[in-house]
């Protein structure tokens, strides 16, 4: 049992150190499923309201309106081969989607919607169509120029390089951009985050 | 247990009696000598043991000592019987890179077994590439000047020493028969399982229930977290520099940040700022805006610090206060916080939704005695205008007022101004004045508003995104009134480059004035608005 103590050569200790060292992790390992997917799941909005004057009506004030919002939920997931590289098998994308934009006088426009979709699958003619939000314009005046409208189609979200996920687990991002318009994303990645417990803000609430 | 193997003597005409006797004493001298020997064989063993760990240190440190000379034959001119090995290494050298070149193109996460066995195979080139100088090494000592050589030589020695004692060790059991072995080996297998019980009995519960395990706390003022590692001379390298520094001199403490976001599942994973910081006796206290941001929850609170020397921040582990609705505590913008007599006042501001039928930036009220607990007073201002993006307001108490001072549009949607309001309670409000922004030449966030000394105001600022890059970071503006502002003379500019890689935001500072100069924490906000805090520092001016 512990004859490798007496023996005539050092690899005897290493050999035995070595086999009581990897024995434990492996049979642990061997127990459990090696990870051959992933589950990227998250949520990806855009957000801008405001107001301006009008060209032919300043006296009126802030009478010009856009705002818009879009929220797009998402689950997709990818198995891995062997050498790492990721094949999404499935892309599912759940989104709600609102704007306007109004030119007092001039033209309104109004764009809502929602939709599910696995975009795995998906010719590019079917996502084009299905990727559209609903818009209906309305124009009372002549038009002399352009104005800014809601976002008319959503665009999927994508997968953030890896080397952005915090821990293994997940990524948040929020932005502004010059024009205003706020911007968060958040992924959550499994099994990275199934060993996590992610608390809730407790703290006092009034 | 044990085989006797010496035949008892020849004893038969004695009778069976003096047999027995015979047999007892045989019986009793092979037991002595066997428990002799079980221990002798534990301790030869621990011994041996500890001599071969001895020795692969030694040969380790040989192997360093060989890559080295390795190292240095590379450098220089190999002779041509050399080139050999050399090319070997090189070898090695870039199938390393090609293993690390792969490893970094790989997915980590979802190629696991690949990346493993990448990884295994990158140990091996690099065990082997080590292998391969030590060989050069060996067959470079000749190259290398005598003195260089001692400690090598020493090494040799002392790994010579360690085999003579080895050989010691096993030279006993070596003369040793088979069959005695054997016995040993049983005799010590016995007594390690002995061994192995009677550890396992000591370490069961006395009351043979299942030890439960303390989870904790984490709601308690106590549980605490220290932000940064105390080890750094960073707090000290900064004193030296704040008591060296010429007259308005900007100095940016070297360890920043001084606080960061939390850990993944800390209530703040996601940004901690908008700092305000007060001093109380030798203490400083700092509340912030946390954000907690994963996932579809986005949930922001106001967290409290403690610090001894306004460096090393303490956070309590929980916020000190979220806003209950959801509205709120999703878009909490920036706090401002007086200490008036035994209470504390915190106005938050909060940012419109328009899609939930809240289209103007809102003002709240919350009160505390002891700057931990809070009570919320609700609403006690609103934007003037729909569509006011955000405000984020400053204030200061005199001992009879209340100021508050924040940007909006005023009087109409025409320009922005500096708004100045009032207010006995904190609660009602009136308007005092306002200076347009286009007078200013300036779009402040949020102040930091500090007495001048003389009956006025001097507040801190930091400038917007595209005047940071021309004017500075900060700048002051002055007022005898609170209404009247104008922006004070330019002095030494703190640049953006100062205070990150330059694509960063600087907002929201937080000033305190001391003796020697200004204290300024500050947001500093990167591109994916993961927000933290900053502390830079002001010398006093001559003048």
């Amino acid at each position: 049992m512990i004859d490798f103590l007496l023996a005539p050569s050092s690899r005897g200790v290493t050999w035995y150190l070595m086999v009581v060292a990897l024995a434990f992790p492996i049979s642990v390992t061997a127990q459990s499923e090696q990870p051959k997917s992933a589950k990227w799941q998250g949520i990806e909005t855009f957000e801008n309201a405001y107001t301006y004057s009008g060209r032919t009506s300043a006296h009126l004030g802030n009478v010009n309106e856009y705002n818009h919002k879009i929220t797009i939920f998402f689950t997709y997931l990818a198995e891995i081969d062997a050498q790492g590289t990721r094949n999404f098998t499935s892309r599912k994308i759940f989104w709600a989607a609102e704007g306007k934009a109004v030119a007092l006088g001039f033209t309104s426009t109004v764009c809502k919607g929602s939709g599910e979709l696995e975009l795995v699958g998906l010719g590019d003619a079917d996502l084009n169509d299905k990727l559209k939000i609903p818009c209906t314009t309305d124009d009372k005046g002549i038009l002399a120029g352009s104005f800014t409208k809601p976002p008319d189609r959503i665009r999927p979200p994508e997968i953030v390089g890896w080397e952005k996920v915090r821990n293994n687990c997940a990524y948040s991002i929020e932005k502004t951009a010059p024009n205003g318009e706020r911007y968060t994303y958040s992924v959550q990645v499994s099994p990275g985050c199934q060993s996590k417990r992610v608390k809730k803000v407790k703290g006092q609430v009034r | 247990m044990f085989m006797p193997t010496s035949e008892p003597t020849n004893a038969s005409s004695s009778g069976s009696g003096t047999r027995r006797w015979l047999h007892g004493q045989t019986a009793l001298r092979e037991g002595g000598w066997l428990v002799k020997q079980t221990g002798l064989y534990f301790s030869r063993g621990v011994r041996l043991a500890s001599s071969l760990a001895r020795q692969r240190g030694l040969r380790a440190r040989r192997g360093r000592i060989l890559q080295e000379i390795g190292e240095e034959v590379r450098q220089g001119t190999v002779p041509e019987s050399m080139r050999a090995p050399l090319k070997v290494c090189d070898g090695y050298d870039e199938e390393i890179k090609a293993h690390r070149d792969a490893l970094a193109a790989q997915e980590p996460h979802a190629g696991w077994f690949s990346r493993a066995r990448r990884r295994t195979q990158l140990l091996r080139t690099q065990s082997a590439r080590r292998a391969a100088l030590e060989r050069l090494g060996e067959r470079g000592i000749s190259l290398v000047p005598p003195e260089r050589l001692a400690p090598y030589q020493a090494i040799e020695a002392d790994i010579a020493g360690e085999k003579a004692r080895q050989s010691r060790f096993r030279e006993p059991w070596r003369a040793l028969s088979s069959q005695r072995r054997m016995a040993i080996h049983a005799s010590a297998i016995l007594v390690s399982a002995a061994l192995l019980l009677g550890g396992l009995r000591m370490f069961q519960a006395p009351t043979g229930e299942v030890p439960q395990k303390v989870e904790r706390p984490e709601t308690t003022p106590s549980a605490i977290q220290t932000n940064r590692e105390r080890t750094l001379n960073h707090p000290q390298e900064f004193a030296q520099k704040r008591a060296a520094a010429a007259p308005r001199t900007w100095l940016v403490y070297p360890g920043n940040p001084v606080m960061q976001r939390g850990a993944l599942e800390d209530w703040d994973n996601f940004t901690v700022g908008a700092p305000v910081v007060l001093k109380e006796g030798n203490r400083y206290r700092m509340w912030y805006r946390g954000c907690h941001f994963i996932g579809s929850e986005y949930t922001c609170g106001i967290g409290h610090a403690t610090s001894t020397d306004g460096i090393y921040w303490q956070k309590l582990a929980q916020p000190v206060f979220v806003p209950q609705n959801v509205h709120e505590n999703e878009r909490i913008n920036s706090l401002t916080l007086v200490r008036a007599g035994d209470r504390y006042l915190m106005w938050y501001s909060v940012k419109p939704n328009h899609f939930s039928n809240r289209p103007y930036a809102t003002i709240y009220l919350a009160t505390s005695q002891d700057g931990l607990s809070w009570q919320s007073s609700g609403v006690v201002l609103r934007s003037v205008s729909r569509y006011t993006p955000y405000v984020e307001p400053s204030a200061f108490y005199d001992g009879k007022l209340f100021h508050l001072w924040y940007a909006d549009y005023y009087p109409s949607d025409e320009g922005k101004a500096l708004l100045h309001v009032t207010s006995q309670d904190g609660k009602h409000w009136q308007i005092a004045g306002s200076t347009s922004l286009d007078q200013l030449k300036a779009s402040p966030g949020r102040l930091s508003v500090l007495p001048d000394g003389r009956g006025g105001y001097r507040a801190f600022f930091a400038y917007g995104r595209t005047e940071q890059f021309d004017a500075g970071i900060f700048g002051m503006l002055l007022s005898a009134d609170g209404n009247e502002w104008q922006r004070a003379e330019a002095g030494v500019v703190l640049a953006s480059r100062d205070i990150g890689n330059g694509n960063e935001l600087a907002v929201a500072p937080a000033a305190l004035a001391t003796p020697d100069g200004l204290w300024v924490w500050f947001t500093l906000r990167p591109d994916d608005g993961a927000e933290e805090i900053r502390l830079a520092f002001l010398k006093k001016g001559t003048s």
